[in-house]
């Protein structure tokens, strides 16, 4: 691998990380929070409308990530009858149609969310509760859509290279099983590993 | 013109298998910027605006509810438990597993996860025990889509929230007609199983039941805080949401021990992924949406109603008819997100109430699940028995039949839906 490929590799796993790590400290901050609100009201009997405020931009920056994130593995909810139905020369070529739109819908949101950003910024817009400057939570509409669009445009250039039979779109019922036995698997295997002390 | 436009873009992207978010926000990005004077700057931020509505908050948190309790042996409890309760009746172990699937598909909020959690346990028990192959298949293919009746229900959030109607409301009003429907399919189970000359046996024992129940109720509880939070007064249903995931944290990984602590993050960024999908969708449906009360479409779908004078009976059957179709190619949050906003205005011009609305739409996307060509529980279940899809299909028809008659008791007796509201929300 040259030095260019090495760098996009590294590239590739450091923002699948961060997208991953957003999604999921997001998503539990957030219930951690809202949790803690509801304590607050019962216990102090205080709401606190800046963590109702937080919470939800927590999970919106969950939401958008863990998005970007899906769109990596394919696992945005679409229709796969017609790509199933089609010969693998015409449903290839309607899989780089379907990915060139998204690409191109995902990077100019991103661009004008983007634009929105600089418009926030010099209007100064501050957030209702917690007071803090609304260019921070917007911010997850150019970087989410940002990083999504390069992972479709990582699939699009796979789906490219890769001969028209050998691509499979796989359908929703048939990602859940697949992750279904993913889980199986991992519970055998750690059964195995429990029997065996580790040893194998 | 420019709706058509909208339509035309929006049904090619579906068919050559884009993304539905995507497919629900790129036509409408397109058509804003070609036929109005709104500029892509706002379109891009109103994907985050949409969204930030609290109350759509309950939905990544019941979520990550469902998932913690789904992992690990919550539906072999729930299982033991309604087997107790029916199991010693004619077509009792079928019976139960309509009865769990029930239970399990409110607690983990997503049927085709039941499908394969109780069938997975479920499918050779009651093949064993002697009953004919469409009573393990049939059953448990249909029988979790009735979960999205029972609170907490992530279909009734998107509803309540595109129609402005208390969510609190709604949960209560999906009871009676979730009760009903489950006890409608359980008595179709019971009148085969008798004519097919299976025997009662001994009942269980008040105290196993009481065991079984006691042992089965830390995951049942998340559906009592719910209903008891909001019934009480004591919640609304985001903080019931709040409680509901902290409580199924707590239960997985001290009590049932189904969870280490190795194993939260996947778990979180599981219902982060889970829960982003169908959000996204909502952003992207949300624009869509707004496009379509921009141009006034839904004044002119009331519009066109009332010169054919349709009266409610007519219109509600017309609803059925068109949910039941968009239920078999969509998601059920984009059906209500586009849906609803046209859908609504018109049937509150009839008369409709709102809530009664809500419950016959989300009994349609029930519909939509275990009917082809989409039906997702059917794939599941073909998937996990390896019977293939057309059989799957016809072994299922005796209970899809037997929710779809159900849908039509709710449709044409509101009071169904609409007595237990009435009566705790009557002051």
């Amino acid at each position: 691998m040259n030095f260019v490929g090495i760098v996009l590799s590294w590239l590739d796993r450091a923002i699948g990380f961060v997208n991953r790590s957003i999604a999921a400290i997001g998503i539990s901050g957030g219930v951690a929070l809202a949790f803690y609100n509801v304590v607050a009201r019962y216990l102090f009997d205080s709401s606190l409308t800046w963590a109702a405020e937080l919470s939800v931009y927590l999970f919106l920056w969950s939401t958008f990530f863990a998005a970007a994130y899906c769109f990596r593995e394919d696992a945005h909810i679409s229709v796969s009858i017609l790509l199933e139905k089609t010969p693998p020369k015409v449903a290839k070529a309607l899989m780089i149609i379907s990915h060139i739109v998204t690409l191109i819908f995902l990077a100019a949101v991103s661009w004008y969310g983007y634009e929105y950003l600089l418009l926030v910024i010099d209007l100064d817009e501050r957030s209702i509760d917690l007071e803090i400057p609304m260019w921070i939570p917007y911010l997850v509409i150019p970087l989410a859509f940002a990083s999504a669009a390069l992972r479709v445009a990582q699939r699009l250039k796979e789906i490219i290279v890769t001969p028209a039979e050998k691509i499979v779109s796989r359908s929703e019922a048939q990602m859940i099983l697949a992750e279904m036995e993913e889980a199986l698997d991992e519970k055998s295997l750690k059964e195995i590993e429990k029997r065996t002390g580790g040893m194998l | 013109m420019s709706i058509a436009f909208l339509f035309s873009i929006f049904f090619t992207l579906l068919l050559i298998g884009t993304p539905i978010a995507v497919c629900l926000g790129a036509s409408t990005f397109l058509t804003l910027v070609l036929f109005t004077h709104i500029s892509p700057i706002e379109v891009s931020s109103m994907l985050f605006e949409k969204l930030e509505a609290y109350s759509l908050m309950a939905i990544p948190m019941f979520i990550l509810a469902g998932s913690l309790l789904s992992k690990g042996s919550s539906a072999h409890r729930i299982i033991e438990f309604a087997k107790s309760i029916v199991g010693h009746l004619p077509g009792g172990l079928p019976m139960a597993a309509i009865f769990a699937s029930i239970i399990f598909a409110a607690v983990s909020g997503s049927s085709p996860a039941t499908v394969v959690a109780i069938g997975s346990i479920m499918f050779t028990a009651i093949e064993d025990a002697g009953y004919p192959k469409r009573y393990a298949i049939g059953t448990v293919a249909t029988a979790g889509s009735l979960g999205i009746l029972i609170p907490p229900s992530i279909v009734m959030i998107v509803y309540g929230v595109t129609a402005e109607q208390s969510i609190g409301k709604l949960f209560i009003a999906g009871i009676v007609p979730g009760i009903m429907i489950g006890a409608m399919m359980m008595a179709v189970t019971y009148i085969g199983a008798r004519r097919l000359g299976f025997e009662k046996s001994a009942p269980a024992a008040v105290s196993e039941r009481f065991a079984k129940m006691r042992d089965a109720s830390w995951a049942l509880m998340t559906i009592f805080i719910v209903i008891g939070g909001i019934y009480g007064g004591i919640f609304t249903p985001t903080e019931a949401a709040a409680v509901a995931a902290v409580w199924a944290f707590f239960v997985s990984l001290f009590i049932y021990r189904d969870i280490s602590f190795r194993e939260l993050p996947a778990i979180f960024l599981d219902a982060a992924k889970t829960s982003a999908m169908i959000m996204f969708i909502i952003a992207n449906a949300m624009l869509f949406a707004h496009f379509l009360t921009l141009e006034n479409v839904p004044q002119m779908i009331t519009g066109f109603l009332t010169d054919m004078h349709v009266g409610p009976l007519l219109f509600l059957l017309f609803v059925n008819i068109l949910l039941f179709f968009a239920g078999d190619f969509m998601e059920p949050s984009a059906i209500i997100m586009i849906m609803v906003p046209l859908l609504l205005p018109v049937a509150m011009d009839l008369g409709i109430d709102p809530i009664h609305f809500g419950i016959v739409v989300t009994i349609n996307m029930e519909l939509g699940m275990i009917t082809p060509p989409i039906g997702l529980n059917l794939f599941v279940t073909s998937g996990i028995t390896s019977v293939d899809l057309k059989n799957v299909i016809i072994y299922s028809l005796p209970w899809s039949l037997t929710i779809l008659a159900g849908l039509l008791m709710v449709t044409y007796f509101p009071q169904i839906a609409l007595w237990l509201p009435n009566l705790m929300y009557a002051d």
